[in-house]
């Protein structure tokens, strides 16, 4: 793989007092694929996507994203870089109407500044047609452009997940982070779920976080798998499913596959 | 669905161009043009008005720019970013000092001293604003608190500056000369909060409609969401701490005009629980709250006093009414109109239109 154009992640562990949250774990995402995390509740998933957008600072152990080392990783330098990522749960702003929950996700692309905003006129106009028809875009890819005015906790919950995905997309990421994006959808819409994760694989580089193994399956071209802070296997689909170590931590927890 | 997924592409990492109306309809499309249309427009039908009023009511009248102006910034603070402060009675004082020592010590024109007094609020909150950014809930609340208990003294500690208990005077600007004998320097002062109120309006409400409106109201939403779509949540406090701040000093300096002196014990923590409850009861979050808000501060005590005289309250309960009067609405407002008045005259504004709309 061409490590210029990759997420990696290098050796990380993450430790919340005495709970070791990551141990060593690394990682290879590569554009034009999609990249599984699996592993029971609890094993550091969240955590690991945490590390990758600098919420939490690995106690050791490197990051690289696109041929360059990261320090001092800061949430809001992400969407800058080229990374966008989805929340577990939903995140969606829930006073804004859907069109501004989505324009927030393209903020990183504009530039005017505050006196120009207080003016009010010329390129903060445009400007903001410019933002406006970029959400837009965004939440018509994902068919649900007719909910734009109504306000987030009005809509079925499989409406706000395309909301906040369509977020993530129209900053038009070379990386997409998925934290569960399946939870809590129809077996109907996750399996237009997974037709909308295959296509955007040919776009972009996808790290997907999920417990619905089908989908895990279905659509990811490497795995691998978690289990309390450590990478117990990685591989193919058809590799990490005949792994015994992967069976025996899923034991005790609900197999969804 | 599937259709239109097949035909998007990745696009460059920049904004496409958007379509935009022309013609007229673009000139009226910028926020700003109708705006200032709207605002002018304000101005004239006030300056018509106060030909109408004796020059007790326009004192009265001019009473009311100072708070709601400061209610602007503390209702964008609070409404929109999601901050509460009960530091913006001391705001007002920073910026009602600066205009005072600014007119006895220095021969600035009028309009440089109240933008000094916004200015100079202005860094006064971003420096509360850093601090702010730290600290969530009641212990931001707590924090703006200590400021609006410590200003005060500062001002009695530093007598020879601040002049103390007694305060210092500040004298009322005339009436330029175009306006001749025109205007009295009552008059003036109600003309010069309008145009204050107008600009500040204006400013705000193109704020709130760009994207750093937006971007305030992500953060009071979601604060993680907001980091996740690459913004800074802390430079976002501190950009609405600083800008809702020098509302409050713009607001505090007109002040200073209204009353005739400046003095701590016109700038105690009342001032800015009443501010608070003010926003409250008027709508918190909207411009128009803010209006209504700064009426109700300045006459509903004048009314507590006439209705305590004509009821012949005795003194103990008759100074009292007025807060009683504002405990009272406070509290019908939270229960039945969480936007406050604003809330209700929106709501009234849709049943008659739908009404309208019915027999057609
Ligand atoms: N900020 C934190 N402070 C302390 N402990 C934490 C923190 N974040 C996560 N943990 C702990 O770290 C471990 C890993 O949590 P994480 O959320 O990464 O799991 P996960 O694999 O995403 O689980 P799930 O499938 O339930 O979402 C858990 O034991 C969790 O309680
Ligand atoms: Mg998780």
């Amino acid at each position: 793989m061409d490590s210029k154009v990759g997420l990696s992640v290098d050796q990380v562990s993450v430790r919340f007092g005495g709970l070791v949250a990551l141990d060593r774990v690394s990682l290879e995402a590569a554009p034009g694929e999609v990249h599984g995390v699996i592993g029971p509740n609890g094993a550091g998933k969240t955590t690991l996507f945490n590390v990758m957008c600098g919420f939490v600072k690995p106690d050791s152990g490197t990051l690289t994203f696109f041929g360059q080392k990261v320090h001092g990783l800061r949430p809001e330098k992400l969407t800058r870089m080229g990374v966008a990522r989805t929340l577990q749960g939903l995140g969606l702003f829930p006073r804004m109407p859907v069109l501004e929950n989505v324009m927030i996700g393209a903020d990183s692309l504009a530039k005017v500044g505050v006196l120009r905003a207080l003016i009010g006129a010329g390129p903060t106009v445009s400007e903001e047609h410019r933002l406006r028809a970029a959400a837009m875009a965004a939440l018509d890819r994902l068919g649900v452009a007719g909910y734009a005015s109504k306000l987030p906790p009005q809509l079925p919950y499989a409406i706000q997940k395309k909301v906040a995905l369509a977020r993530a997309l129209v900053s038009n990421p070379r990386f997409l982070l998925l934290d569960e994006p399946a939870s809590g959808l129809s077996e109907e819409d996750m399996g237009e779920l997974g037709d909308l994760i295959l296509e955007l694989s040919s776009e972009l580089g996808i790290v997907l976080v999920e417990h619905h193994m089908d989908l895990v399956m279905r659509v990811c071209s490497n795995i691998s798998v978690l289990d309390f802070g450590r990478v117990i296997a990685e591989g193919t689909p058809a590799e990490v499913k005949a792994n015994p170590l992967v069976t025996e931590a899923y034991l005790g927890d609900e197999v969804q596959a | 669905m599937e259709e239109s997924m097949v035909e998007a592409k990745p696009e460059p990492k920049q904004l496409p161009a958007a379509q935009q109306p022309q013609g007229p309809r673009r000139l009226f499309g910028q926020p700003l043009v109708r705006n200032v249309i709207v605002g002018v427009v304000a101005l004239v039908l006030f300056y018509l008005l106060i030909g109408h009023l004796s020059q007790y009511r326009i004192y009265q009248l001019s009473q009311v720019g100072p708070y709601l102006i400061a209610l602007v910034g503390l209702s964008v603070l609070t409404g929109q970013n999601g901050q509460i402060s009960l530091g913006h009675g001391a705001l007002m004082a920073i910026g009602a000092w600066t205009l005072t020592l600014m007119q006895l010590h220095t021969k600035s024109p009028l309009w440089l001293m109240l933008i000094a007094s916004a200015l100079v609020t202005m860094v006064f909150g971003a420096l509360l604003g850093l601090v702010a950014a730290r600290l969530r809930g009641p212990y931001l609340a707590g924090a703006t608190l200590a400021l609006a208990l410590g200003l005060p003294d500062i001002t009695t500690r530093y007598q020879s500056v601040f002049g103390g208990y007694q305060g210092l005077e500040v004298s009322q600007p005339n009436a330029p000369s175009f306006l001749g004998a025109a205007a009295t320097p009552t008059e003036w002062l109600a003309i010069i909060e309008m145009i204050c109120v107008v600009v500040v309006m204006i400013l705000f409400a193109n704020l709130l409609r760009s994207r750093v409106g937006r971007k305030f109201r992500a953060v009071r939403d979601d604060e993680i969401a907001t980091q996740v779509s690459g913004i800074s949540v802390p430079r976002t406090q501190v950009l609405a701490f600083a800008l809702s701040a020098a509302a409050a000093g713009l607001g505090g300096g007109l002040f200073a005009l209204v009353s005739g002196n400046v003095s701590p014990g016109g700038y105690t923590v009342v001032l800015s629980i009443s501010l608070l409850a003010a926003m409250v009861i008027g709508g918190t979050g909207t411009l128009a709250g803010a209006v209504w808000g700064a009426l109700i501060m300045v006459y509903v005590p004048g009314w507590a006093t006439t209705l305590s005289q004509k009821l012949s309250l005795n003194q103990s309960v008759s100074a009292n009414l007025a807060l009683a009067i504002y405990g009272f609405l406070l509290v019908a407002i939270i229960m039945v109109a969480p936007v406050g008045v604003q809330g209700i005259v929106r709501l009234v504004i849709f049943k008659i239109r739908n009404l309208r709309k019915e027999p057609g």
